[in-house]
């Protein structure tokens, strides 16, 4: 079901809009991530739109699996056409199951190393891969 | 903030011929109000913000900051957090000011603004409701020609997602780079709420 305009933002107007980015993040708890998916999945895109930036980073609890796979769908069908994609992630965030990774273009490691072979598994999918270990912590 | 020499430093940072381009005022422990400021510093702190050379202003944390403060500014990029905090959480955020008196007629030409909507400025349907069957026009809105907009939300419902879309519609024809940021603070309270009483 369509939600109310008054639910997400609606971009398609802004005639000249190149960049978006979008940066979730919290180390305590999960933000509500629904109005960020209706904003990405039911506001009509701007033409001019190149960039789309999503940086996700939660250490406290992890992002619910639904969560990402509604992005995913998002981000596959309906911003294909759009050239760069920069997808920062913490995979932390991802460890109850596999990270869909064909556009992953930067990757901030904190804790889970052990994502790290499937994510350089998918390098020949993706035009650019930037890994950014920024920190190790032992288990 | 006290100190009396803070306002004869900040006068020294421009003149008529030099000046300062970017200033920063982070005030980051105790609840500082701009009322409370000496009479002197907010008169050093107005003719810094009036320098004809100052482009770039980040006021963090001086509370009820008045929108007066900016009319016929040149500053081009404004950061301005926790301006006016809420109370609690999860209450309202924060509204544009009601009173056309204090409708900005000689607006910055802002081109970047970074914001996390404690301080706002009345859009151009804000003011349009306020000044519905006056005589007086419509103000410009010192949001028109933004190219850059960051907008960082506690949450994301209804109502902040309404003040978010009032402020895009201001900008709809210049804006070419838009930063959303979801902060998560309100359930980061719950949890220390909860933590707290059953410790």
């Amino acid at each position: 079901m369509r939600p109310s305009t008054h639910d997400y933002l609606r971009l398609g107007d802004c005639r000249r809009l190149t960049k978006l980015a979008v940066r979730a993040e919290c180390h305590h708890s999960r933000p509500r991530l629904g109005p960020l998916i209706q904003t990405l999945s039911f506001s009509s895109i701007p033409t001019t739109l190149n960039t789309l930036a999503i940086h996700l980073s939660f250490t406290g609890n992890l992002v619910k699996l639904g969560d990402w796979a509604a992005i995913d769908v998002i981000l596959t069908t309906k911003y294909s056409s759009v050239s760069h994609m920069d997808i920062n992630l913490l995979p932390r965030s991802f460890s109850q199951g596999p990270v869909p990774t064909g556009y992953i273009t930067s990757v901030h490691s904190l804790l889970a190393t052990d994502l790290l072979p499937s994510l350089v598994s998918s390098a020949s999918e993706t035009r650019q891969i930037r890994f950014d270990i920024i920190a190790s912590q032992p288990r | 903030m006290s100190n009396e020499c803070l306002p004869a430093i900040i006068d020294l940072l421009h003149g008529s011929d030099y000046g300062i381009e970017v200033f920063d005022l982070s005030i980051l422990k105790g609840e500082i109000t701009w009322e409370g400021l000496s009479m002197d510093l907010k008169q050093s702190l107005d003719r810094l913000f009036h320098s004809p050379r100052l482009k770039s202003l980040l006021v963090e944390g001086c509370r009820r900051l008045p929108l007066s403060a900016f009319e016929g500014t040149k500053i081009q990029e404004f950061q301005l957090i926790s301006i006016n905090p809420r109370p609690l959480f999860w209450g309202p955020p924060t509204q544009p000011t009601p009173d056309p008196e204090e409708f900005l007629f000689n607006p910055p030409p802002l081109e970047r603004f970074s914001t996390d909507l404690t301080f706002v400025f009345p859009t151009s349907q804000w003011m349009r409701s306020i000044l519905d069957g006056s005589d007086t026009a419509v103000p410009p809105s010192p949001l028109a020609n933004l190219r850059y907009l960051k907008i960082s939300f506690e949450t994301l419902n209804s109502i902040w997602v309404f003040m978010a879309q009032e402020v895009l519609d201001d900008c709809l024809k210049s804006l070419n780079h838009l930063e959303i940021c979801i902060l998560g603070k309100i359930l980061f309270f719950l949890r220390r709420m909860h933590s707290f009483f059953n410790f």
